[in-house]
């Protein structure tokens, strides 16, 4: 990363680390900023970034270090696939350093800065995020600000930006105004491509996205998987709340967006505003176990339910799909809500698993486990670094669909054992 | 009350019951309000190859898109090119013509957004100058269209005679010259622009207008404010074009155990056939002699089995998989009729959007099949092991075929088709490998009765032919301006005024590829199919 303080380089580096790793792409930030605190217990004020201060400059410059040894540890014995090295990295010098040590251990570059000159935003970001940082927990508001401000200047006079001229052999995006415009030079490949094209989508813009599931189906009474059945008496009630709550949440431009399957879409049409459907947000395929309740499936195929429960991320039902598949199907409804305002997705438990996942930072062992349960509403508003969600249980009773991982997950196991944490049903 | 939904019974698509004419769509339409994308550019700087090749993008994934090239109105208009003093910027009457020409061309991407069911036009001109493009803004607003400038910027001497030579040089304004000569007018044409251009300027004069400034043939790009999701995934595809030469090579898996029995779909091994062709495919690469080919297959295994023969690495794409029959898998077509007549007609009748229950349609295949066009963009030389539903898909894009044609394209087992980019277009070479297998084609059946306008419909998600057009109005109502334009008297003055020039020739096993003249004249639909085809 580079920039100015309060450009919003962590912000970048979080947020895109959070969706590489959603992808699959093996992803950690190394904040040089957590380095320092580290070395120093105490942060006492700007004083500490003074260019002059020449104590602080070896302190500093060790940790850049101290984070780049890491950064080759991730690489080598962790399998990472991508480092975001988040500091300000302003001077040409800071940058030569990185360019030579990734050069030495046959790393790709690339560089991401942000520039923004809009005192109104740089004000936001302020309050934002640096209010409640380590170094100003225990200062009062107008302190801090004032003290940060400094700190910014001490910055200015030695930052150079990327040159146009002088850097054009280096892979980089300029991010100008939070995304008003773009200066991308020289993508080497596929993942700086996607980067590219991510950061292009996303905007700081405050708006909020409603997930729901469908309400409660034919099928889910019966205990039965897919299938695409139609809304149940209680699903139907369901629709109707769902309806008033989105008409109490007084959301402008709200966009409704449903998949293929009749439950999802019978849920939309009682909010009686457009919506559109979207195949990708079809639930999960399984394949031959389709309509089949859990006591069928481990009658019939339990080797594969057996598997299933080792392995639940990745394992595919036969002719069917896996979470891991259902994540690439998802990435580009991903990418156009990065892109929208206000949004509300009906959809199903196995894609709000996978869509929650992406906005919570949740890993791939954890995402098959979230809990999604039916005619209950998330509410996700972004927050300085991160989501907030709130819960809205309608009021409508409907079947539990949730399954836990059961205690014996071998092949071996017996009949009460694979089902034993088989929610209730008729 | 809820509104009752039926299901459509071609594409499964669940609708309110009154509704159920709709055409669905597989993901949201986010296209409207309509957009001209404006080129800005010196010229040979590759504006007509963006605007040609992003328009065939964008129709392949179902945006309706149209190029408006000036050129070819100024060629109507002035029937013979005779110099460069053409286009010096004192030729008064040149000037005029010029204007007319542009103005002319804006009035038809005003009908073809409007009135013909299109939601981009590509406005292809040079549009140098600050005059020119703020009358286009002051058109675009007049009618609430979104404007959006892709400028192609580069002073690579190489490059742009490179380019002169590969689609200049063989225009109808050069018909009667010899390349050299050829080559200095050009450049003196280039010229006489170069005075008046005023690049985009994000700092100050058009730092809120929507651009890219495409740099360097793609070394570098400037972004400014993208508006909406179209805007987006037209910078994304830019940003992953290239011009390097390449070649792309199409094929299906070795005969498998289903297609002997004649089955759909399912994941069956390679019959024996079906290994020879594998070890055959193995021998055909290696004479190809390729640096660095990747190679994709699906994740069935008979794509698998059949890549495992070439003894490389490759990768298996999921996005690859057959197209998805749902209940009717692993059945003989014989078997589907008996068990489900009716889906067997409909399927039929609409091919492209018709939906398997619980299965996919080729229209889902496209969406589905997006990320590898993409990627198959970034990469350079790939081999493609896939399956006759989805190579129909892929090779529609590379040629530019409608939806209607799609799921008719023939893609026999057992034979490789050379993709190579050359001037505007795609060349494609058919190489049989011979080894015997069954042919897997179904025609369209002659009983199935197509009415003419179903595939031209406002806000479908239809891949269409990106239409050649010589849009000529007859200037029956303008009768204070000079008409301009005449109806061309015969094909072949057609012929010539198209800008595709892929020559045809056909030797041997080799046939190159289609070219497509579909020319939508105000009363008439004229539509030419030259095709040259292998079976």
């Amino acid at each position: 990363m580079v920039g100015l303080p309060a450009r919003g380089k962590t912000y970048i580096s979080k947020k895109l680390t959070r969706y590489l790793n959603w992808i699959g792409v093996p992803t950690k930030v190394f904040n040089v900023g957590q380095y320092r605190r580290e070395a120093v217990k105490t942060y006492k004020n700007f004083e500490f970034f003074k260019p002059d201060n020449e104590e602080a400059m070896r302190i500093r410059k060790a940790c850049a270090s101290a984070a780049l040894k890491d950064v080759a540890a991730y690489f080598t014995k962790e399998h990472g696939q991508v480092a975001v090295f988040d500091a300000t990295n302003t001077t040409r010098e800071r940058r030569a350093v990185i360019n030579s040590f990734a050069k030495e251990k046959g790393y790709k570059v690339f560089f991401v800065e942000s520039i923004c000159d809009d005192p109104d935003i740089i004000t936001e970001n302020i309050k934002q995020v640096k209010f409640g940082s380590p170094d100003y927990i225990d200062r009062d508001i107008e302190e801090a600000m004032s003290d940060f401000i400094q700190r910014i200047e001490c910055y200015k006079a030695s930052y150079t930006s990327i040159d146009d001229e002088r850097d054009r052999k280096l892979s980089y995006i300029k991010i100008f105004d939070v995304g008003s415009r773009f200066l991308v030079n020289r993508v080497q490949d596929h993942i700086q491509s996607r980067i590219v094209y991510y950061l292009m989508n996303i905007h700081v813009t405050p708006r909020t996205i409603y997930l729901s599931r469908h309400g409660e189906s034919e099928l889910n009474l019966l205990g039965r998987i897919g299938g695409d059945s139609g809304l149940s008496p209680r699903g139907l009630k369901y629709a109707d709340a769902l309806a008033k709550f989105i008409r109490g949440q007084n959301i402008k431009d709200l966009k409704v967006w449903t998949s293929h399957m009749k439950r999802t879409i019978q849920t939309a049409e009682a909010l009686g505003v457009q919506y559109e459907q979207w195949k990708a947000l079809n639930e999960i395929d399984a394949g031959v176990c389709e309509e089949l309740t859990y006591e069928e499936i481990q009658e019939n195929f339990p080797d594969e339910f057996a598997m299933r429960d080792q392995e639940k991320y990745r394992y595919r039902y036969p002719k069917g799909e896996s979470y891991e598949d259902l994540v690439h199907r998802l990435e580009p409804v991903i990418m156009e809500l990065e892109r929208q305002e206000n949004v509300l997705v009906i959809c199903h438990q196995a894609i709000m698993r996978c869509l929650l996942s992406y906005f919570l930072d949740k890993p791939a062992d954890e995402l098959p486990y979230v809990r999604c349960p039916l005619h209950t509403v998330l509410k996700l508003t972004p927050v300085a670094y991160g989501c907030k969600v709130e819960s809205f249980f309608l009021n409508i009773e409907a079947v539990n669909t949730h399954r836990e991982r059961p205690a014996n997950v071998n092949v071996s196991r017996k009949t009460e054992e694979a089902l034993q944490t088989v929610p209730d049903h008729n | 009350m809820p509104r009752e939904l039926t299901q459509n019974r071609i594409q499964k698509i669940w609708v309110p019951t009154k509704d159920d004419k709709r055409r669905g769509t597989g993901a949201p339409h986010f296209a409207n309000p309509p957009t001209v994308i404006v080129m800005v550019g010196l010229p040979a700087r590759g504006k007509t190859y963006i605007s040609k090749k992003l328009t065939r993008y964008l129709n392949w994934i179902g945006i309706p898109t149209k190029v408006f090239n000036v050129g070819e109105y100024r060629r109507e208009a002035v029937r013979n090119y005779s110099s460069y003093d053409f286009f010096k910027p004192d030729n008064e009457s040149a000037v005029k013509i010029r204007q007319q020409c542009a103005l002319a061309a804006l009035r038809d991407v005003e009908a073809y957004l409007k009135d013909e069911g299109g939601q981009v036009a590509v406005f292809d001109a040079t549009n140098t100058t600050r005059d020119r493009r703020d009358l286009i803004l002051k058109f675009g607003s007049e009618n609430d269209f979104k404007i959006f400038f892709i400028e192609s910027v580069c002073e690579d001497p190489s490059v742009i005679a490179s380019n002169i030579m590969e689609v200049k040089v063989s225009c109808p304004d050069y018909k009667d010259c010899n390349k050299t000569e050829a080559m200095m007018d050009f450049q003196k044409r280039i010229e006489c622009y170069r005075t008046s251009y005023q690049p985009l300027d994000p700092d100050q004069y058009d730092r809120d207008h929507s651009f890219i400034k495409v740099i360097d043939v793609g070394r570098r790009f400037l972004v400014n404010r993208i508006q909406d999701h179209i805007q987006s995934k037209i910078v994304y595809y830019l940003m992953n074009i290239h011009v390097q030469p390449r070649t792309i090579y199409l094929c299906r898996h070795g005969e498998s155990k289903d297609n002997l029995e004649g089955r759909l779909g399912g994941d069956s091994g390679l019959s024996q056939r079906g290994r020879q062709f594998s070890a055959a495919l193995a021998r055909f690469v290696d004479e190809q002699q390729l640096k660095d080919m990747k190679v994709w297959t699906s994740q069935l295994c008979r794509s698998i089995q059949t890549a495992e023969h070439l003894g490389v690495p490759y990768e298996q794409w999921k996005a690859l998989n057959e197209l998805d029959a749902g209940l009717c898998e692993d059945m003989t077509y014989d078997e589907v009729k008996e068990k489900f007549p009716e889906e067997f007609a409909l399927r039929d009748e609409d091919k492209y959007y018709y939906r398997y229950p619980a299965g996919e349609s080729y229209q889902d295949l496209v969406q589905r099949v997006e990320p590898v066009i993409m990627e198959l963009e970034r990469q350079e030389n790939v081999l493609v092991v896939c399956h006759q539903a989805v190579m129909r898909c892929l090779l529609a894009y590379f040629l530019d075929k409608s939806a209607d044609e799609m799921p008719y394209l023939k893609c026999p087992l057992h034979t490789v088709l050379k993709l190579t980019p050359v001037a505007y277009g795609c060349k494609v070479e058919s190489i049989s490998l011979n080894v015997e297998a069954v042919n897997t084609h179904r025609d369209r059946p002659e009983e199935v009765k197509r009415g003419p306008g179903t595939l031209i419909r406002r806000n479908s998600v239809t891949p269409l032919t990106s239409p050649e057009s010589h849009i000529k109005k007859p200037r029956i109502e303008d009768l204070d301006e000079a008409p301009i334009q005449e109806l061309p008297g015969s094909v072949a003055s057609l012929a010539l005024c198209t800008s595709t020039h892929i020559p045809l020739a056909l030797a041997g096993q080799q046939w190159l590829g289609k070219v497509c003249l579909r020319t939508i004249l105000h009363y008439l639909k004229v539509v030419f199919h030259l095709s040259f085809q292998r079976t």
